[in-house]
C-alpha cells in the first residue's frame, strides 16, 4: 500500500462491546482534504455517527485524531484533537489538548482512534501499536485523573501515555472534560462525559512507528527556525505571565464577565491577575511535548489549607473568579485545580455556578438552599458545588446537565440569564464590548466557542470599531474559522500563530516538506473553508436551524454601563444583521443552510448528500 | 516635559500648570517597571512617540522589550490603546491632555 510521507495512512476502529479492532485505510484524497485533528476528526465524525445519536449511546463514536506534525518535533505541534457528537450542544464537541499522549498515539501506527460501542464495566483500552485490549479495572472507579493516570502507568509500565476521565465524567457530567499527562486537558464541549458513558476509564498507549519525513534536511532546518521565532515577539505573553495575563488587561478594557456576565470589570480583579498571582503564587512553569515556548505557569496556594499546585489560565481565572465574584487567589487555584482533578470543564463549571448564584439569589432555586447555599464571592461554597457536580449530588445533579438544560428545567424566565450559545457555556469574552466576537459565538458550529476563531484579534486592533457593528464582521469572522481550521487541523498550537511572518505561506512549506504534497496557499485556504462547511453540515444533519445562532437573552436585554457611565450593548437586530453578512461571506443560503453548489465545490457531497437544503 | 510617578491619583487628574497623560501598564511592562501607573505632565502637544522616548528614559528597563531600540515605538510584543476605547498603531498622533494610555501584550485571547 502506497502510504504518504506524513501519515501512516490508516484509522483504527475499536469496537468496545466486543473487545475487537480493525484498521481502515484512509484515502489519501481524505487526508489531503481536511489534514488532521478537527478537520480529519469532523470528516470521520460525519462518516461514523448515526444520524441523530444519542450522545451517550454506544453509536456515538469518540475520535481520537493526530496530525502530520505529530512526531516530527516541530514545535508546538505535539497535540490531538477529540472529536465527537457533544452531549452539551447535541451539535459537533471537539476539544484537543497538548501532551505526550499525542505522539505516542502517532507512534502507534494510525492517524485516528475511532472508539465506538460501551464497556460492560469500567475498563481501560491498553494500545501497543496495533494491538488493543479492552481489561477491566473496576478499582479506578470515581478515582480522580492523578490517581488513575499513576495507577494505569503502575500497572502496565511507565512508558505508556494515558488519557483518562476523573468522576464527572464517569457521572456523565455533560460538561466533563478529558485529562492526559500530569493534568492537560481537552476540556470543551463533554468529550469526557462521552467518554464515561462508554465506561472507558481511560486509554494507554505506547507505540513504535516512527513518522516519515518527505524532506528531512529541509524540514529540520524549518524546525530550527520556528523553535528560534517561537521565542520572539509574537509569543512573549504566554511565555512570560500566561493566558491569565488577559485579566488584568480585559477589566480595564471592561470585557471581563463578571458575576455572571452582569458586569464586564470585577472591583478586585487585580487580586487574581497575573501580575499579582506571579508576586504571590508562582510555583515555576513547564512545556507540553516539543514546545519551545512553555506557556504553562503553575501557581501555588498561600494560605493556611492544604497547598494546592496548579495550572491557572485565563478563562479559568474568569469563570472561577471574576464570573463567580471571586478575589481570593488562593480560592481560584483551588477551585481551577479541583476541576482539573475530578475532569470538570472550568469554563462550563463557572458559568453554571454562576448561573446557580443568580438563580438563588432570585429566590428560584429554594428547594435546595437547605443544602446548598450559594452567593457571589462565596469561595467555600465555591468548593463545596464543585465537588457536588462531580458527584451528581443535590444541586450539583441539576448543574451536571450544563446551563442549557439546567435552566430550562428551573424556568421561571432563568433562560434568559443561561449564558451559553446551542447548550456550551461562554468563554471570558464580553460580547457587548467585542462585536466581532459576539458575531464568531453565536455561528460557531460548537457552540459558545472562542477558540474555534480568533474573531476577538479584530475587536483588538484598529481595523474595527469594538463597539459598533459593521457589515464587514462577518467575512473577518469567516476568514478567522478557517484560519483557525487549519491550525487546528494541522495541528498548531494557537500561541504560535503569531510567530510566523506569513501563515498560510509558511504552513504550506511545512505541509509539503512533511508530506511531499504540492499544497498552494489557495488550497490551504480552501481546506480550512471545508473543514468549517463540514462541521456545520454536521450540525444541520443534527437538526441545526437557523434560530440556535444566537447569543443568551441577557446580551441583548441588559445594558451595561462602562466607567465613564458609557452604554455598552447589542441589539437582537443588530447581531442578526451581522449573522447575515456571515452566511454572505460563507456563501450559504440566507436561512443558514448550505447550498448544493457550496458543497460540490468544496467536494463536501460524500458528507453533504442527506442535508443540504434549498438553494437560494 | 516633566514627569511624575503617580500611581495613586487618579486616572484623569492634572498636574499643577501642565498638561498630563497617564501611561497605564499591564503584564510584562508592569512587571518591569514595577507600577501600574506613571504621569507623563507637560506643556505642549505631545505625540506618542514623543510620550515612548520619555516613558524610556523613566523606566529604562521597558527598552528592547516593551519599548523598540529606537525608542520611538512599542516592540511587535506590545499594543496600545488610548482611554480603553481605541488601538492605536500611528506614533504620530497626539495625545490630549487627560489621556489614558495603555500598554498590553499585543497577543490577545488564550
Amino acid at each position: 500500500m502506497f502510504k504518504r510521507k506524513g501519515y501512516h495512512g490508516v484509522a483504527m476502529l475499536v469496537d468496545l462491546d466486543a473487545g475487537t479492532s480493525k484498521l481502515e485505510n484512509i484515502p489519501e484524497t481524505i487526508l489531503r482534504q481536511y489534514i488532521g485533528g478537527t478537520g480529519l476528526g469532523a470528516y470521520f465524525l460525519n462518516k461514523y455517527c448515526k444520524v441523530n445519536a444519542d450522545p451517550f449511546g454506544p453509536e456515538n463514536p469518540l475520535i481520537f485524531v493526530t496530525s502530520p506534525l505529530v512526531g516530527t518535533k516541530i514545535t508546538t505541534s505535539s497535540k490531538f484533537a477529540i472529536v465527537t457528537k457533544s452531549p452539551l450542544t447535541g451539535f459537533i464537541g471537539d476539544s484537543l489538548a497538548s501532551s505526550y499522549l499525542a505522539v505516542e498515539l502517532k507512534a502507534c501506527g494510525f492517524d485516528a482512534l475511532i472508539i465506538r460501542g460501551k464497556c460492560d464495566e469500567i475498563s481501560v483500552l491498553k494500545i501497543e501499536d496495533h494491538k488493543i485490549k479492552v481489561i477491566k479495572m473496576s478499582e479506578l472507579a470515581l478515582k480522580d485523573v492523578t490517581e488513575t493516570e499513576n495507577t494505569v502507568k503502575n500497572t502496565f509500565g511507565k512508558q505508556y501515555k494515558v488519557a483518562c476521565i476523573g468522576p464527572a465524567g464517569e457521572n456523565l457530567v455533560r460538561f466533563a472534560s478529558v485529562s492526559s499527562d500530569g493534568g492537560r486537558q481537552a476540556g470543551r464541549t463533554g468529550v469526557g462525559a462521552v467518554m464515561g458513558s462508554k465506561r472507558l476509564k481511560a486509554i494507554a498507549v505506547k507505540g513504535s512507528h516512527k513518522t516519515e519525513i518527505y524532506d528531512p534536511s529541509k524540514l529540520a532546518q524549518i524546525r530550527l527556525d520556528l523553535a528560534k521565532k517561537s521565542v520572539g515577539t509574537g509569543t512573549e505573553k504566554y511565555r512570560t505571565l500566561g493566558t491569565i495575563s488577559n485579566v488584568s488587561v480585559f477589566n480595564r478594557l471592561e470585557i471581563l464577565p463578571t458575576n455572571n456576565f452582569q458586569f464586564a470589570s470585577h472591583k478586585n480583579a487585580d487580586a487574581i491577575s497575573a501580575e499579582t498571582l506571579h508576586s504571590q503564587n508562582y510555583a515555576g512553569n513547564a512545556h507540553c511535548a516539543n514546545c519551545t515556548i512553555g506557556c504553562q505557569h503553575f501557581m501555588s496556594t498561600n494560605d493556611s489549607g492544604k497547598s494546592i499546585k496548579g495550572r491557572v489560565e485565563y478563562e479559568s481565572a474568569f469563570a472561577l473568579g471574576s464570573l463567580v465574584g471571586i478575589s481570593d487567589p488562593n480560592v481560584l487555584i483551588r477551585a481551577s485545580s479541583l476541576c482539573d482533578q475530578l475532569g470538570l470543564d472550568t469554563i462550563s463549571t463557572g458559568v453554571t455556578v454562576a448561573w446557580a448564584i443568580e438563580t438563588m439569589e432570585r429566590g428560584l432555586l429554594s428547594e435546595y438552599t437547605s443544602d446548598h447555599t450559594l452567593s457571589f464571592g462565596d469561595g467555600e461554597s465555591l468548593i463545596a458545588i464543585i465537588k457536588c457536580i462531580s458527584q451528581r449530588k443535590g444541586l450539583g445533579n441539576l448543574l451536571a446537565e450544563g446551563t442549557m438544560r439546567a435552566s430550562r428545567k428551573i424556568g421561571n424566565r432563568s433562560e434568559e440569564w443561561a449564558m451559553h450559545v446551542k447548550g456550551l457555556e461562554m468563554p471570558g469574552y464580553e460580547p457587548r464590548g467585542l462585536k466581532t466576537m459576539a458575531l464568531a459565538l453565536a455561528v460557531s458550529t460548537r457552540g459558545a466557542c472562542h477558540n474555534r476563531s480568533s474573531a476577538y484579534e479584530s475587536d483588538f486592533s484598529e481595523k474595527v470599531d469594538r463597539y459598533k457593528v459593521s457589515e464587514d464582521r462577518g467575512r473577518i469572522t469567516a476568514q478567522s474559522e478557517d484560519f483557525s481550521a487549519i491550525l487546528d487541523s494541522m495541528i498548531w498550537c494557537k500561541f504560535i500563530r503569531k510567530a510566523f511572518n506569513n501563515f498560510y505561506q509558511e504552513s504550506v512549506e511545512v505541509l509539503n516538506c512533511i508530506t511531499g504534497w504540492d499544497i498552494t496557499v489557495e488550497e490551504l485556504i480552501k481546506t480550512g473553508e471545508r473543514i468549517n462547511n463540514s462541521k456545520k453540515l454536521f450540525n444541520i444533519r443534527e437538526g441545526w436551524q437557523r434560530p440556535d445562532d444566537i447569543l443568551p437573552k441577557r446580551i441583548f436585554q441588559d445594558k451595561l454601563h462602562t466607567n465613564t457611565n458609557e452604554e455598552m450593548n447589542l441589539s437582537e437586530h443588530d447581531l442578526n444583521k451581522m449573522i447575515e453578512s456571515y452566511y454572505s461571506a460563507r456563501e450559504w443560503n440566507k436561512d443558514g443552510t448550505i447550498p448544493h453548489s457550496k458543497i460540490l465545490e468544496l467536494n463536501l457531497d460524500n458528507l453533504g448528500a442527506k442535508v443540504h437544503q434549498s438553494t437560494p | 516635559m516633566n514627569t511624575q510617578s503617580n500611581e495613586s491619583k487618579p486616572a484623569n487628574n492634572r498636574l499643577d500648570n501642565y498638561d498630563s497623560v497617564t501611561i497605564e501598564l499591564f503584564g510584562t511592562a508592569r512587571l518591569l517597571a514595577g507600577k501600574n501607573k506613571i504621569s507623563i505632565t507637560y506643556d505642549n502637544p505631545t505625540h506618542l512617540w514623543e510620550l515612548l522616548r520619555k516613558l524610556a528614559d523613566i523606566e529604562p528597563k521597558l527598552v528592547g522589550i516593551v519599548i523598540s531600540n529606537d525608542r520611538n515605538s512599542l516592540t511587535k510584543s506590545f499594543i496600545l490603546n488610548l482611554n480603553g476605547d481605541r488601538f492605536v498603531t500611528d506614533m504620530n498622533e497626539v495625545v490630549v491632555s487627560g489621556d489614558n494610555v495603555l500598554i498590553f501584550s499585543s497577543q490577545s485571547g488564550g
